[in-house]
């Protein structure tokens, strides 16, 4: 039992980082094309990649060296400049000069320069990072460089990190749950708490009824052939029409037409806010619920120690809590382990429709506003909760299940 | 069945139609507003759920079943290695995946097939490899060894035949789910985009307000082509399960 569980949790921890490497590529790789042009959504703004740069950790500060700065004016020739240190642009048509403070990061010295109205400066795109260079453009104006320009300076140098490095130093602040900030300077981790206590709050409950009335459901109409033939009508009907169009129709007639439920934006009192979506998601979950538990009944039903049991003229009761149950227990425990997690996320569409702010509201701003760092997030954490109820559902099973239980004392 | 077949056929029919440009749709204001041209955008999202229903299952069944011939045959650390990176991509729910790599490839109709294809390989991959695992055992395929058949011939000529039937079944699921996926992503803004598609109707119709204006059509017809196509595949697969 003692190596079952040790292999199990080092599978776990395979799959973790298996997840994240994958999250990794998809998201801040360049393998399904420039993340920095993701982030920034294809802008050409040298503040905002620069920033997106640092965000997602693709450069960071670090030694001391020169800066090179090239001004795109054969006249003027290369001047070099340092971060760190005031420098000043005078414009000598208009007589005026413009000083700056002491610039930390590249990012803010092209918007010192920006600042002046004079030059417009740009960082090279994309390969800044490695080149440490900026590019200044002296537009139509008459230009004079201040002649401490020309003196080289101690700089801090903005690296390019490695993929593997960004990938292994990102993981590892992950799983220290160093969850960081989103593009709103929000802190992930309470974004994450927040609104996955309100995704839970419909998805939970709304499961455990879809669990509850599926099963009853399944074995109400188990040998009721009319009923049977009833539910499996209503359950093809309604699974074959697009979940959509349910919640469209649902919440025109109730919130619009009948006014049974509220209609406002999302604040206190918030549970009647709640009410309607957990009745939508059991509606709408309940049908492939109820033939999924129909086909475990049925498959049981004919398995020969069932025969077996009803040939020694044991009474129904006793055949279904003492043989039927306890064999479904592997199934369902499995079944509903493995929904559970993704029951968050069924609430993808209902929390955008409803206007509730969840962690399936969250996923959607997120790719709206370009927030690779809060999708990694939170799929990470939807990813290890699936695991871990993996994990449960397994020991459940072993625990429950007459044939697994003897599988394991053997 | 027979029914299936032909409502199948119809679909296809005006899916070839809409890609041929015999039905002209003109994407301006009056298009996303719904007022003009719902049959049109109808036609057009058969012919985008064709599409990508299409390539998305043959993606993941070429990736599937490539991965799993290779897991099963050679075994040892590439077995290992393959089956991690399956389940791992199995732990993150599918649809978000799906969702995220759509918002990787910047959205649009190839990186919505793309992404269903990169995502939905994993159960494709399991049966092959389950399925390769008892074939290389039995007889015809020991024999096909013992006369010194190579493992590109083994797999065409003793393997993937034997598959056939799992595969096309597969096939059409994926297609479901492809299409299924292609009507989320486009409600969520991720999907199609300058293009007239089932999921764009439904987000229009959404976003412009058409149960409130008393516009039914365009909701109504998006999902009933939608319900129809997907019907008729399941009675496609229950025929063929029969």
């Amino acid at each position: 039992m003692t190596k079952l569980v040790i292999n199990k949790i080092l599978a776990a921890c395979a799959i973790i980082v298996g997840v994240d490497l994958v999250l990794f590529l998809a998201l801040q790789s360049s393998v399904f094309g420039d993340p920095l042009a993701r982030e920034t959504n294809f802008s050409n703004s040298s503040i905002e990649l620069s920033m997106a740069a640092q965000r997602l950790g693709i450069i960071e500060g670090s030694g001391h060296g020169v800066l090179d700065f090239n001004i795109v004016n054969e006249d003027l020739g290369p001047y070099r400049i340092s971060l760190g240190e005031s420098f000043e642009i005078k414009n000598v048509q208009q007589q005026t000069v413009f000083s700056t403070a002491a610039p930390q990061t590249i990012s803010e010295l092209t918007t010192a320069i920006n600042q002046s109205g004079f030059v417009t400066a740009s960082l090279k795109e994309p390969d800044f990072g490695a080149r440490n260079c900026i590019d200044i453009d002296l537009d139509a104006f008459n230009f004079e460089v201040d002649v401490s320009w020309q003196k080289p300076f101690t700089a801090t140098v903005i690296n390019r990190i490695h993929p593997v490095k960004r990938f292994v130093s990102s993981f590892t602040r992950l799983v220290q749950f160093d969850l960081g900030f989103d593009r709103m300077s929000r802190p992930i981790g309470e974004t994450l708490f927040t609104r996955g206590a309100r995704s839970l709050a419909i998805a939970a409950p709304s499961f455990f009824i879809i669990f509850l009335g599926a099963f009853l459901l399944a074995a109400s109409s188990y040998e009721r052939k009319r009923l049977s033939r009833l539910l499996n009508f209503l359950a093809i009907t309604c699974m074959s029409l697009p979940a959509l169009l349910w919640i469209f129709i649902i919440r025109q007639t109730v919130v619009i037409d009948l006014e049974w439920a509220p209609l406002r934006a999302f604040s206190e009192p918030i549970l009647p806010l709640f009410v309607l979506p957990i009745l939508i998601t059991i509606f709408i979950g309940i049908w492939p619920e109820y033939l999924l538990m129909r086909s475990f009944i049925d498959d049981r039903m004919k398995q020969p120690f069932m025969l077996a049991a009803k040939a020694q003229g044991i009474t129904p009761q006793r055949l279904w809590w003492r043989h039927l149950l306890p064999n479904l227990a592997g199934p369902l425990a499995q079944h509903v382990a493995l929904n559970l997690p993704f029951l968050v996320l069924g609430s993808l569409l209902l929390e955008t429709i409803f206007n509730i702010p969840g962690l399936g509201i969250s996923i959607v701003e997120a790719i709206q506003n370009h927030d690779s760092n809060m999708i990694r997030v939170i799929t990470f954490f939807i990813a290890i909760i699936f695991l871990i109820m993996q994990a449960a559902a397994t020991l459940v099973a072993r625990r429950y299940d007459p044939r697994q239980r003897s599988e394991v004392e053997e | 069945m027979k029914y299936a077949r032909f409502v199948l056929g119809i679909y296809l029919a005006v899916a070839i139609i809409a890609a041929s440009g015999v039905i002209h749709i003109e994407i301006n204001n009056e298009f996303y507003r719904g007022q003009d041209g719902v049959w049109q955008s109808a036609a057009h999202g058969a012919k985008v759920a064709v599409i990508i229903g299409t390539i998305a299952a043959c993606t993941s069944i070429l990736i599937g079943s490539i991965l799993g011939f290779i897991s099963a045959w050679y075994g040892g650390i590439l077995e290992t290695f393959i089956l991690w990176m399956a389940t791992s991509i199995a732990a993150i729910p599918g649809i978000l995946l799906v969702l995220i790599l759509s918002y990787g490839m910047g959205g649009g109709i190839s990186a919505v097939f793309f992404s269903v294809g990169l995502v939905s390989w994993v159960g494709i991959y399991r049966l092959v490899h389950a399925e390769v695992l008892n074939l290389r055992s039995q007889g015809h395929v020991e024999s096909a060894r013992s006369l010194g058949a190579s493992v590109p011939a083994i797999a065409r000529r003793h393997i993937f035949p034997c598959l056939k039937p799992i595969l096309s079944t597969q096939f059409v699921l994926h297609f479901m789910y492809a299409v299924k996926a292609e009507t989320i992503l486009s409600f969520l803004g991720v999907g199609v985009h300058q293009q007239a598609s089932w999921g764009r109707m439904l987000a229009d119709a959404w976003a412009f307000g058409d149960l409130q204006q008393g516009n039914y059509a365009r909701i109504l017809i998006a999902s009933f082509c939608l319900a129809g196509l997907m019907l008729a595949l399941q009675s496609r697969i229950s025929g063929r399960q029969k």
